[in-house]
């Protein structure tokens, strides 16, 4: 290469700009061309003047009283805005780049002033809701008769207090506001107790009777035991009733609603579903509102008296499309060598979704069994609660 | 890029320093509106300005016209600093932005002159501060052309890079890096003449 192509590669070499290859082609060049290398004294020598240079130069006057002459009133952004604009006008390239600079700060200044607000009203929201939900006491309304909190008969309004018991008795209703998250109707013989009002836990025990809740507060926030399970509301409207010896049935009528209780799988009950409750054992397997009479009797027979796969058999022969979600759990509750005819029943009245394959289901493919439960409209953040079970 | 490594980290050392210290009050003074505490800025920072303004214009006269400029946006514009880099990178880069639109502006004047009078297109009449012992530095770059006086000083003495320069003077890269080899090439002829 000629010294002269040499040369303007040289000021790269020295501004550490070329790739190391040609850095190495470079010092070989320097070994052996005398001129090259006085070009190199020379950009050193530079360097060592430029570092030398004082990097502040006084100005041979004070220049702030013109300076302080020219001070106007502060600019607000607009006018600064305005000003860019102007400058824009001007044709400065880099007052277009400051216009620009500007008005994307105004732009952020505006989301951060509407992202305040929003905190602002979300926070004061949240304090109130917070005020609202955190009652220690939850008011109750007579709709019939003569409930009784405790040992008083409450002839309007009352208040019912957490430890409190409110009972109705053959000719008594009552309402309860559930802070502000919904509220539970009593039917006529239910007796019912005040566990906890905190914010996350709104908590009724059951002893007996028959209750109405309509809940619109966030999933896991309400909940109801009972002697044999716990009825954990998911967003929704629902009827529970139970009786003294721990036989109950759930009836969904909006939303879902999850049962469990320490004897095994939760249920999730869609809107349109019963699901019944025996003491001692675990929450039975949901079933649609349509379902057959033969049905029902089998899958009591499965669920609560060791049918098994004789109980298995009569379901399937008698479920129809509104019972393919009973048959979605049915097939975590059969036996291994059952599933595989349940599963079969099943994708007869729904398709399997994208990407799920039998095997991979009877497997427990996680990712499949939650592709199903999507399909039924269950979503997956509670579903995966069931499925480890 | 001839600011040597130590002389640059001295400069970033330097930049930290201000804005741990005092400038921060400052600035957050003068956004309030503290002309006091915006005066204590410009002595602060008066010197280094000035030496930028005076470098790449190589006139005095012009220089403290462009200062006064720079510290005037500066007032108008430091509700917009919000501490995101050290307050003295802010003023120095508002700086160079100020002292180019000036050299363009006297450009554009020069160009039209230039039809008529055919004078030379670049102004020698130094006026210059003598800057001690780099004086003759200071003179050969004060007598380059002004682009390449602009973007020599830029990269060799202010360290910007050669993409930063491009958009800083509206020119492409290749042509900052071809005017940084010619002034160097015709400081060099300066300073061994």
């Amino acid at each position: 290469m000629s010294c002269e192509k040499m040369e303007k590669r040289l000021h790269d070499y020295v501004d550490g700009i070329l790739p190391a290859a040609e850095r190495a082609e470079i010092e070989r060049h320097l070994e052996t061309c005398s001129n090259c290398r006085d070009e190199m004294e020379f950009l050193d020598s530079l360097r060592r003047q430029v570092a030398a240079l004082p990097p502040s130069l006084e100005p041979p006057r004070d220049l702030w009283p013109e300076i302080a002459n020219r001070l106007g009133p502060k600019r607000n952004l607009w006018q600064v805005w305005l000003a860019q604009l102007r400058a824009r006008k001007n044709g400065a390239v880099s007052q277009w780049k400051n216009f620009i600079a500007v008005a994307e700060r105004r732009f952020a200044w505006g989301m951060r002033g509407a992202v305040a607000v929003a905190t602002l009203v979300f926070v004061i929201g949240g304090v109130w809701f917070l005020m609202q939900t955190r009652q220690a006491t939850w008011q109750v309304a007579r709709l019939a008769g003569a409930p009784q909190i405790g040992s008083q008969r409450l002839v309007a309004n009352g208040q019912l207090q957490v430890g409190e018991w409110l009972e109705t008795d053959d000719s008594s209703r009552a309402q309860i506001s559930v802070g502000m998250i919904g509220h539970v109707e009593l039917a006529p013989q239910t007796r019912i107790r005040l566990l906890n009002t905190r914010l996350t836990d709104h908590r009724l025990s059951l002893a007996r009777g028959k209750i109405h809740a309509e809940i619109w507060a966030p999933p896991r926030i309400f909940f109801v035991e009972t002697a044999s399970a716990l009825a954990t509301d998911l967003g929704c409207e629902y009827t529970l009733e139970m009786r003294d010896d721990g036989f109950g049935r759930l009836h969904v009528t909006r939303g879902y609603v999850a049962l469990e209780n320490k004897e095994g799988p939760e249920s999730v009950v869609p809107a349109g579903a019963f699901c019944d409750i025996r003491p001692g054992m675990r929450p039975g397997t949901p079933y649609s509102e349509n379902a057959s009479d033969s049905l029902r009797a089998a899958l009591a027979q499965f669920d609560f008296a060791n049918g098994g796969s004789t109980a298995i058999a009569t379901i399937l022969a008698e479920a129809r499309e509104a019972d393919s979600f009973t048959l979605f759990h049915l097939l975590f509750r059969a036996v291994p060598a059952e599933r595989g005819r349940v599963y079969d029943r099943m994708i007869e009245f729904v398709s399997p979704p994208p990407g799920v394959t039998r095997a991979g289901v009877l497997q427990g493919d996680k990712r499949m069994l939650e592709a199903w439960a999507d399909k039924f409209g269950l979503g997956k953040s509670w579903w995966r609660y069931w499925l480890p079970l | 890029m001839l600011l040597t490594e130590s002389a640059r980290a001295e400069v970033v050392l330097e930049r930290v320093q201000d804005s741990a210290t005092m400038i921060p009050g400052l600035v957050r003074q003068a956004q309030n509106g503290d002309r006091a505490a915006f005066e204590q800025i410009y002595r602060e920072n008066v010197g280094r300005v000035y030496a930028i303004c005076l470098r790449i214009l190589a006139n005095s006269a012009r220089a403290q016209e462009s200062t006064q400029d720079v510290f005037v946006r500066a007032w108008e514009m430091i509700g917009t600093f919000r501490g995101e880099s050290a307050f003295s990178s802010w003023l120095y880069r508002l700086a160079v932005n100020v002292v180019l639109v000036n050299l363009r502006a006297k450009q554009r004047r020069t160009a039209r002159v230039l039809v008529t009078n055919d004078l030379s297109p670049y102004d020698r009449n130094e006026n210059m501060i003598n800057p001690g012992s780099a004086i003759d530095l200071e003179r050969a770059m004060a007598a380059l052309p002004e682009q390449a006086r602009a973007v020599f000083v830029l990269h060799d003495v202010e360290g910007y890079r050669h993409d930063e320069i491009a958009t800083l003077m509206g020119v492409a890269t290749g042509t900052s890096k071809a005017q940084l080899h010619r002034a160097r090439k015709l400081l060099r002829e300066a300073l061994e003449r």
